[in-house]
């Protein structure tokens, strides 16, 4: 693809007269438009909230984080300038100079505390519990200081999505940040363009254009009938897509159940995962949901008071495993039924748990097992999650049995894409590219 | 090619010796004894001069022979180069008149010639004659003067010498020293004129030589203490390194906010915010996804007034010219229009320089293929008319060319290429 105005070659000879050299590494073209479905409402756009699939989707496209983990784990500076140095009683991050939003507000350590104090209000309370909150150095604006804080410890955390760096005043309405794409926001769809002050690189591809769909068919049609480049959980509705080529993307979330205080002893630590255990895969595997165990075990007979599910409406994929989870689950006397929710509603009811059940998205910020784990204990209880144990878990549905919440799988994008756009398996947006079809 | 800029390209020994790991090179040319002699003249008679200069006006008159020629090939006109070579020095030692003659006939200069790679190296020794008294009591005759000078071969002596064939005698393939190379140069870096490497990562700069089958450090800097972030680097770094003929590198990545001109050990003598150091001397332009096609000095204000709408994302350059590959497309642009009437297929890796010395720069480029497997080397000619294909070698995932500067030895300047884990050296 070309970008601006082009010249012939003629006439950038008669521009050019001086001589150059250099060599350079093999290029991926810019240029391109990404189209596509997804399964969730399009209202806002938040990289600290986990319970929003849309964001777990695209808040890594807009937002980066202060640091990135390597391929063995260890943190390195993104748009810090350096690792954290450290002090007598604690550790100094300090900015890159010449940071920008997408909106071209410059960034500086005030931003810092501020992305922090409010990560701190949301998903990350569990990542921050044991971070002392920091002040901008009073010696250099782009400087914050972590009082008691050891460097490493808060390398890793400030690598963290969910610690993605905003501007101070940030509305996830009016998103903005410093990741490849910058995003504007419609009545359910959304506009990412290729954000030119991106801190690491702007993206490949010009644009994504995302629409929310409330009918799950709807994430294959848009495919069949050429409206969209990817089709979700399938090859297409009715027939195979010429020149289409089968992807999966890693977890970008978890299907859980919660249990609030209207189902009493049910909703103790432990009960709803062995439930969910015992459903077989087969209930759920056809609505996209991976993860799922291999053998059920033990039985999925809801024995608690007839109650309803609770699901955020517009979300056609979680309301459809919500009915699923009903029907397997409910017996005679015991019944379940599902009641759609707004966002705002839901909101009410995570805060006060005055619900029976009720299905949920957790968003899986990273691969790391400590990050996904935080992730799932914030969302069980954020207070507790605050003070969880250092624990190791090998199985992410063994904490589970810990927790008032019940693992029901893992979400991913996976399907068939247009064979053009390249590099899409990872999910990293910005590295995505169209390859024109020579 | 003008001679001042053949300089640049003048052989010495040290790429090959890096191979070979023997003794470094000889210092620049011109540093030796050029005195007032003007390159432009042509290399003979910038030999001739130096010559004449060095020996001083007690030889002016010296009757002039040729002791020796050596050659690190058969060359077809010998004779013609010795008569010529000597004709030359005889034209610079003449006397401005008659006067005097009869006294300087007695002295007699002693030329031995080699010829080596791309250079032409004449030594002079000033002798007196042996006259009748001292043959018969075996006397041998006293050196007065000695004088040394050399010259890139210039159109004149290409005449004599051709060039060397452009085909592949040997590929040296060892580990490179770290990941992901994307930029790579070749030429007089070492403090004794010889040529060195220069590697450029996204993390480090290195310099040094070729010993056999490793890569031998003489000095690496670190990016991070070079120069600061890019306030938006590219998602794909574009890299330049240049060693210039004075022996400075000028190294350029768009990680990185400031283009840099670095010492030999890699001391920060210059920087150009925002500005990529290019070949042959300047600056290019960021702009969004590579850097606009021209080039002009190495400052704000005039990186300011470039207003040019195409962007190349690689350019190579040398003394002859450049070529640019234009910004996501398989084609190139320069001054030479065989490389965009032709359809090359070029990959964004390329080198650009007259590896042969015969004044037709060579151009060598990756393939225009994502698949790393299916990526190769080509090297062309580019000779006014149309692009002369030299060879093509299967070399995987190429992402960074270098042409030398000089060549070292019989064939054609060595070629460096950073593929996949390695580094090539190409000869």
């Amino acid at each position: 693809m070309r970008g601006g105005a082009q010249l012939s070659r003629r006439s950038f000879l008669a521009l050019s007269s001086a001589s150059v050299g250099a060599s350079a590494m093999a290029r991926t073209p810019y240029g391109g438009r990404l189209r596509l479905t997804v399964p969730w409402p399009i209202v806002s756009l938040d990289p600290a909230v986990l319970s929003d699939g849309f964001a777990a989707l695209f808040a890594a496209a807009a937002f980066e984080p202060l640091y990135g983990l390597d391929g063995a784990g260890n943190p390195y500076p993104a748009l810090a300038d350096a690792l954290p140095t450290k002090l007598d009683d604690g550790c100094r991050v300090t900015l890159r100079p010449g940071l920008k939003t997408a909106a071209g507000r410059a960034l500086a350590g005030a931003d810092v505390v501020a992305t922090l104090a409010r990560a701190r209000q949301r998903g990350a309370v569990g990542l921050l519990g044991e971070i002392a909150s920091p002040s901008v150095d009073a010696k250099d604006a782009l400087s914050v200081v972590f009082p008691r804080s050891a460097a490493d410890v808060v390398a890793r955390a400030l690598a963290s999505p969910l610690l993605a760096l905003v501007p101070r005043n940030f509305s996830p309405l009016a998103p903005d940040g410093c990741g490849a794409f910058k995003c504007e926001l419609g009545r359910g769809r959304a506009v990412l363009t290729r954000n030119p002050r991106a801190a690491r690189g702007p993206a490949f591809l010009e644009a994504i254009e995302v629409r929310a769909v409330s009918d799950l068919a709807e994430l294959l049609r848009g495919f069949e009938t050429g409206e969209t480049d990817v089709a979700w959980f399938g090859t297409g509705l009715y027939r195979a897509v010429k020149d289409a080529a089968t992807f999966e993307t890693p977890r970008y979330a978890f299907a859980v159940m919660t249990a609030g205080k209207m189902v009493g002893a049910w909703g103790a630590p432990g009960t709803l995962q062995a439930l969910l255990d015992a459903v077989p895969a087969s209930q759920l595997s056809h609505l996209g949901v991976r993860g799922l165990p291999a053998q059920a075990v033990g039985s999925a007979a809801w024995g608690g008071p007839a109650t309803s599910i609770a699901v955020l409406g517009g979300a056609p994929q979680l309301v459809a495993v919500a009915r699923a989870l009903a029907a397997t689950l409910g017996t005679p006397g015991h019944e379940l039924t599902v009641v759609e929710k707004t966002a705002a509603e839901l909101t009410d009811l995570r805060a006060t748990r005055q619900f029976g059940l009720l299905v949920d998205v957790v968003r899986a910020p990273s691969p790391a097992p400590r990050e996904l784990e935080m992730a799932l204990r914030s969302a069980a209880s954020p207070d507790a999650a605050k003070r969880a144990p250092r624990t190791a878990l090998g199985n992410l549905r063994d904490l589970g049995r810990q927790l008032p919440l019940g693992m029901i799988g893992d979400l991913s994008v996976w399907g068939t894409r247009r064979a053009p756009f390249m590099n899409l398996e990872p999910w990293q947006l910005g590295a995505v590219s169209f390859r024109a079809p020579t | 090619m003008s001679l001042a800029r053949s300089v640049a390209h003048a052989t010495h020994a040290a790429l090959i010796a890096l191979a070979l790991a023997t003794p470094a090179a000889r210092a620049e040319p011109h540093a030796v004894g050029s005195g007032g002699c003007q390159g432009a003249q042509g290399s003979l008679s910038f030999i001739a001069c130096s010559v004449a200069q060095q020996l001083g006006a007690v030889a002016t008159g010296a009757s002039v022979t040729v002791a020796e020629l050596k050659t690190d090939r058969e060359l077809p006109s010998a004779d013609a180069l010795k008569e010529r070579t000597l004709n030359a020095v005889a034209a610079a030692l003449r006397p401005p008149n008659a006067d005097g003659k009869a006294e300087h006939a007695k002295l007699r200069v002693e030329l031995h010639i080699e010829k080596s790679g791309g250079v032409l190296r004449v030594t002079a020794e000033l002798a007196r004659a042996v006259g009748l008294w001292q043959r018969v009591r075996h006397e041998r005759p006293r050196a007065e003067g000695h004088a040394f000078a050399e010259a890139p071969l210039d159109a004149e002596l290409r005449a004599l010498i051709p060039p060397p064939p452009l085909v592949v005698s040997e590929v040296l393939k060892l580990t490179a020293p770290e990941r992901g190379i994307v930029a790579l140069a070749c030429g007089p870096l070492a403090a004794d004129g010889g040529q060195e490497l220069a590697l450029v990562t996204r993390s480090d700069v290195r310099v040094g030589r070729i010993a056999g089958p490793n890569f031998v450090e003489r000095r690496r800097a670190a990016w991070s203490a070079l120069s600061p972030v890019a306030p938006s680097p590219l998602r794909e770094p574009i890299a330049s390194a240049e060693i210039t003929r004075e022996g400075a590198l000028r190294v350029g990545l768009t990680d990185r906010k400031d283009g840099l001109t670095l010492s030999r050990d890699l001391a920060v003598t210059e920087r150009f915010e925002g500005l990529l150091p290019v070949s042959g001397g300047g600056c290019a332009v960021r702009t969004d996804f590579g850097f606009l096609a021209t080039v002009g000095a190495c400052s704000t204000e005039a990186a300011a007034r470039v207003q040019v709408p195409v962007v190349v994302d690689a350019v190579a350059g040398s003394p002859a010219g450049w070529v640019g590959h234009e910004y996501s497309q398989a084609g190139l642009v320069g001054p030479h229009p065989e490389v965009w009437q032709a359809e090359l297929h070029t990959g964004a890796q390329l080198a650009f320089g007259d590896a042969d010395d015969d004044g037709n720069p060579e151009l060598a480029y990756s393939a225009d293929t994502f698949d790393a497997g299916k990526d190769r080397l080509t090297f062309i000619t580019l000779d006014g008319k149309k692009p002369v294909k030299r060879f093509e070698l299967a070399a995987p995932s190429i992402s960074a060319v270098a042409i030398c500067a000089r060549r070292e030895g019989p064939g054609m300047a060595p070629i460096v290429v950073a593929s996949g884990d390695e580094l090539w050296l190409i000869r």
